[in-house]
């Protein structure tokens, strides 16, 4: 049995002789929340295109349900949501669960309860603000209760208020209904709050991909020592009782979990002649790492 | 499919397009109908052709609704000459354009996973809403109709039966007609473009280059000699059938334009889903 929910082979799209997507491998397990991020133009909504099948694919493969259960098992939400300006939100997503064969007017009261909406059930959608249209996009995608979200940029263009609460509502949803999401963002900041995994895409080449646990490990505060002879501070380190630190590189080595005690660590190295170059507390913003990736990644 | 279907039919019903486009028909139709049987109209129509020299039949070239009724006409022939007009197929190339306009442009298309092997359904899922909209336009037409020339005095239907087999016939050209118009939608994606066609091809312009075509240049000349040589293509147009129905079939068969409109029907409709199965939905 497979062990990803959603896996993608090699998968690329080519617009004339441009790749969006190019090579692609991507992995999300059950209960996941995946969040892919990068730049305007990576190729962030082609690659969920594709696995939506709105879009087919110029090499490769996407690994996800059957083709038949593609229509109930899968929500989506590409940019904003597409909706009928004159007819009003249960109307719009009436159609929607009209098409699929899951109409069910309770359930979609419930829907609109749950994405706050069902107070403005008379006004036009055309009519709606934005928030209130990414909102009710987010309710057209829980339509016949799928197993599987897609949510292409959903806080884009909401206002701090709007972001919080939708944010809410994807946890919400990946707790209490158990659903897989993936999500993206060009805003590491926000996925970081939500996504247990993270993916991340420049130039349509998936350059990185880690879990949260490792992302926090990457981007961790900790004590950066920069010496001549790494084997005498890892000494030092275990005399003093430091097991968590890590060997980075020929001269550098990372320490954790001991952010109080720098002049104290200084000092033993000192006593031990250690040769020290540099030593303090350093860590790495998100959006430090996130940038460091991507001139990695275009360096690569 | 079914559900597809389904959708559209809730859509069409919540469309204002499909009220403004009866309600036009409606108006058009008793406004055109009350003056067909009006004798100081007919009388000028008549000095009016006479002094230009223009043939009664030529002066339903266009979108003219007029023509050599008189009081005694009965009231399938008003109607089919009114339908000859061509405004009908206008209307079923407008809404049929408009609609798929409204779809795209309203990205609702992005909320129906039907994966790869169902993009094919969305396209042919319209179809019967085009069907449906043709008939209701036939029959709020001939009620117009109706309405209109009974108001100067009682017309009645000779063949209840020919003008049922002529309302099907027709509801099936026009169908196909706007089948055509959602495919060159589908191709262009400009819906002025689409307007534009559907004036054109519904004013039998089209026909009227290729009879042009058809007598003048020597290989379409050696084409239709060869298939008997008395072959006109631009009497098998779906736009020609259409126009020149009457509901007395010894005058103009129903048989060919039954099978002009299946034929047309057909191949419209394998186009427009092979070219929605291989393009991307959004």
């Amino acid at each position: 049995m497979n062990k990803y929910y959603l896996e993608t082979q090699m998968l690329s799209k080519k617009y004339g002789q441009t790749y969006a997507v190019n090579k692609v491998n991507i992995h999300v397990k059950q209960g996941d929340i995946y969040g892919l991020i990068g730049p305007n133009g990576a190729g962030k909504t082609t690659l969920m295109k594709m696995i939506s099948g709105f879009a087919t694919p110029t090499e490769g493969e996407v690994q996800l349900f059957s083709e038949e259960d593609r229509t109930r098992r899968i929500g989506v939400l590409i940019e904003n949501p597409g909706l009928y300006g004159n007819m009003n939100a249960f109307e719009n997503m009436r159609l929607r669960a009209v098409a699929m064969g899951v109409y069910d007017r309770k359930n979609i009261m419930e829907i609109l309860d749950f994405v706050g909406l069902s107070g403005d059930l008379k006004k036009k959608t055309g009519k709606y603000s934005l928030g209130m249209k990414q909102r009710l996009g987010i309710g057209f995608a829980l339509i016949g209760h799928p197993d599987f979200l897609i949510l292409d940029e959903p806080i884009n263009g909401l206002d701090p208020q709007g972001i919080a609460e939708v944010r809410e509502l994807i946890l919400e949803l990946n707790r209490k209904e158990s659903m897989t999401i993936m999500i993206s963002s060009h805003i590491l900041e926000e996925l970081g709050k939500v996504a247990t995994t993270f993916g991340i895409i420049e130039k349509g080449r998936l350059i990185l991909e880690l879990s949260q646990a490792q992302l926090k490990q990457q981007c961790e505060e900790r004590v950066e020592i920069v010496s001549t002879d790494n084997g005498r501070v890892a000494i030092t380190l275990e005399g003093m009782g430091i097991r968590q630190y890590r060997v980075i590189s020929a001269d550098t080595v990372y320490a954790y979990g001991c952010m109080q005690r720098v002049d104290e660590i200084s000092r033993q190295l000192v006593e031990r002649g250690v040769a020290i170059r540099r030593i303090g507390v350093a860590g790495t913003s998100l959006e430090d790492f996130y940038l460091n990736t991507l001139k990695g990644g275009a360096a690569s | 499919m079914i559900n597809l279907m389904k959708m559209n039919g809730i859509r069409m019903f919540h469309s204002k397009l499909f009220y403004v486009m009866m309600i036009l028909c409606f108006g058009i139709f008793l406004f055109f109908a009350s003056l067909e049987i009006d004798p100081e109209t007919q009388e000028l129509d008549r000095i009016i052709m006479e002094e230009e020299g223009i043939d009664a039949d030529e002066a339903r070239f266009g979108t003219t609704v007029g023509g050599t009724l008189t009081q005694d006409t009965p009231l399938e022939d008003v109607y089919a000459e009114m339908v000859g007009s061509g405004v009908l197929l206008i209307f079923a190339g407008v809404f049929a354009s408009v609609y798929s306009d409204e779809e795209r442009k309203s990205g609702f298309l992005k909320n129906l996973t039907v994966g790869r092997s169902g993009k094919k359904y969305i396209f042919a899922s319209k179809a019967p809403v085009l069907l449906l909209f043709c008939f209701l336009q036939l029959m709020v037409c001939l009620a117009a109709v109706w309405l209109g020339i009974n108001s100067a005095g009682e017309h009645r239907v000779i063949s209840v039966e020919n003008l049922a087999v002529y309302i099907l016939t027709e509801t099936l050209l026009h169908t196909a007609f706007g089948i055509f118009l959602m495919v060159c939608y589908e191709v262009f994606r400009k819906i002025v473009v689409n307007i534009l066609l559907a004036v054109f091809t519904a004013l039998n312009l089209s026909g009227f280059v290729l009879s042009l075509l058809e007598t003048k240049i020597s290989v379409f000349r050696t084409f239709t000699e060869a298939l008997g040589g008395r072959l006109e293509m631009t009497q098998y147009l779906l736009v020609t059938r259409a126009r020149n129905m009457q509901v007395n079939e010894n005058v103009f068969p129903f048989v060919p334009s039954l099978v002009a409109a299946l034929i047309g029907l057909a191949v419209y409709m394998t186009l427009g889903m092979v070219i929605c199965s291989r393009r991307d939905t959004v």
